[in-house]
């Protein structure tokens, strides 16, 4: 299978403390922190953008080059995306290559994640320059039951991407999500 | 400027040896600051020894069952042991490297020229250590764990587990809030502070000392640096004025220059207490009391083999510490009931307070 339908939600959180209890309580592994950061390449005129396709690299736990494309229907109320990825070995010379392809508009996001599985869901909360959110990758009935276990209500479904938040709330001009060099981290200890 | 370019893999591939606190591992000694400096930037340590630099690899406990805080890196007790009991079988079998190729094997691309060596040794019984030849030897970790967690057999082995730990609970936390102590850490850490940046958390596992209650002693023996970890969880507003620190090293490469709140010792009861691997430290510290004429008292943190807590007096594991001469070492499985039996205590410690809470409700 080449490209996977990704389907996924996020939550704002509010109370760290009381999200890792509750991850604990419901058996969830934790596999690990990391900083993690993506890159959005896009020709200047944003013709990949106004397509519905997104090409992206990731360093992080690994370092991957993925697409991204919206799906035709979405109509279960989650971020749905087909995704095709594939491990690269160096993030600086993929960038190269895709700039000389003329993807030379580039959008940066930065992130500390802590990575957690439970069954077959994978559970990220990620902090973010704008805030510490949940986000839960896997099949729409698991990942209905498990927001539900966590405690969380239809209503805070958020079924948008970290740019979109950012989007809508940014201060700045830039568009690129990334942290102050004062920013104290508040799960990195975790 | 150009130098010769160090090879790491293969120094690290060279220099698998039993290494002085008595397990196999990588020990590299060397001369050359250029080669400190390119091993330096893949992660390795060193210290300044007599000939030159000793400098070693990154190195990750995959797994333990004998301490808070690594039973707790998977924030899943019962996952922990179902993961302890899954590697310790493979590393019996002789098959734990096989199993890793495999994890490496899955991602060909990133381990390309990775070397890793799984720490042998009588006195790992209850820890899996591994070290690799630079930093993806903590992608590695990850990697092995989301291997285990696709197993077919994962599910049965996870609830074999829950059948013994019924639920998933982290210990009990205490934050350090007497003036006295918290006064008496931040002078440690300023006096430490002059050769070396020392950290004592305010906030620790709180550990069950009981059995300590009833014993007399006259002095609190600390080795630095590592006791500077766990100091936290020994002292309170009774015994800190007791306590004193003294550097020792069986490694001849290593000075022994660290004394701290020096005391008599001749004629006087001395409770030592430093983590414990081989027992070889605390054995010559013991000689040593004894020929200054004091009477030494030995209790070893967080040992990782039976044969170790022979030698010692009392024990800390996981979260209490027992007379070594109460607890059942021919048992096979020894430090997997300590394990369970600490689980099981916590779920009890629970249901009391919640009782206790109801009753005052």
């Amino acid at each position: 299978m080449i490209k996977t339908i990704q389907k996924q939600v996020k939550f704002q959180i509010k109370d760290f403390d009381i999200i890792s209890k509750k991850l604990i309580d419901l058996e969830a592994v934790f596999i690990g922190g990391f900083f993690e950061k993506t890159i959005r390449y896009d020709t200047d005129d944003h013709c990949l953008f106004d397509q519905g396709i997104f090409i992206r690299t990731k360093s992080g736990l690994r370092n991957v080059l993925t697409l991204k494309e919206k799906t035709d229907e979405n109509d279960n109320a989650l971020l749905e995306r087909y995704t095709t990825e594939v491990e690269i070995e160096n993030i600086e010379k993929m960038e190269y290559i895709l700039s000389r392809m003329g993807f030379t508009n580039k959008v940066i996001m930065e992130k500390y994640r802590l990575y957690f599985k439970w069954n077959h869901i994978e559970i990220s909360i990620d902090e973010l320059p704008f805030g510490i959110y949940l986000e839960i990758k896997g099949e729409d009935k698991e990942i209905k039951k498990l927001s539900k276990q966590l405690g969380f209500k239809n209503k805070d479904m958020i079924t948008v991407t970290y740019w979109d938040i950012y989007d809508k709330i940014k201060a700045k001009d830039s568009n690129n999500i990334q942290f102050d060099k004062s920013h104290l981290f508040k799960i990195a200890t975790y | 400027m150009s130098y010769m370019k160090i090879d790491a893999q293969l120094i690290f591939q060279n220099n698998i040896k039993f290494v002085e606190y008595s397990r196999s591992g990588v020990v590299y000694y060397t001369e050359s600051l250029d080669e400190l400096y390119e091993l330096k930037k893949i992660g390795w340590k060193f210290n300044i020894c007599n000939g030159g630099y000793r400098i070693v690899p990154p190195s990750v406990t995959i797994c333990d069952i004998t301490e808070c805080k690594k039973i707790e890196q998977y924030k899943n007790i019962i996952l922990n042991l179902a993961y302890f009991t899954f590697l310790r079988k493979l590393k019996e079998k002789n098959k734990l490297e096989d199993y890793i190729y495999h994890v490496l094997k899955n991602n060909e691309l990133y381990y390309k020229n990775f070397s890793f060596h799984v720490s042998y040794s009588p006195i790992l019984e209850a820890e899996i250590k591994i070290e690799g030849v630079d930093q993806r030897l903590y992608r590695l970790k990850k990697d092995m764990l989301v291997e285990f967690m696709n197993q077919e057999d994962y599910e049965d082995a996870y609830l074999l587990s829950k059948r013994k730990i019924s639920t998933n609970k982290m210990y009990m936390r205490k934050k350090e809030n007497d003036p006295k102590i918290v006064g008496f850490y931040e002078t440690l850490m300023k006096k430490n502070s002059i050769v070396r940046s020392v950290n004592i958390p305010f906030e620790h596992y709180q550990i069950d000392t009981s059995i300590l209650e009833n014993l007399e002693y006259d002095i609190m023996l600390f080795i630095p640096y590592g006791c500077y970890k766990f100091i936290n969880l020994f002292i309170n507003k009774n015994n800190y004025q007791k306590v004193m620190f003294w550097e020792v090293h069986i490694d001849q490469s290593k000075p022994n220059i660290h004394k701290l709140y020096d005391k008599e010792i001749r004629g006087r009861r001395i409770l030592i207490l430093d983590s414990v691997y081989s027992g070889k430290t605390l054995l010559y510290i013991k000689k040593v009391i004894e020929k200054m004429g004091g009477i030494p008292i030995v209790l070893g943190i967080y040992p990782k083999s039976k044969s170790v807590i022979n030698i010692l007096d009392y024990v800390l594991l996981i979260n209490r510490v027992y007379k070594t001469d109460e607890l059942d070492l021919e048992d096979s499985k020894f430090f997997e009931h300590i394990y369970i039996n600490s689980c099981k205590e916590m779920m009890k410690d629970d249901k009391d307070n919640s009782k206790t809470s109801k009753v005052s409700n």
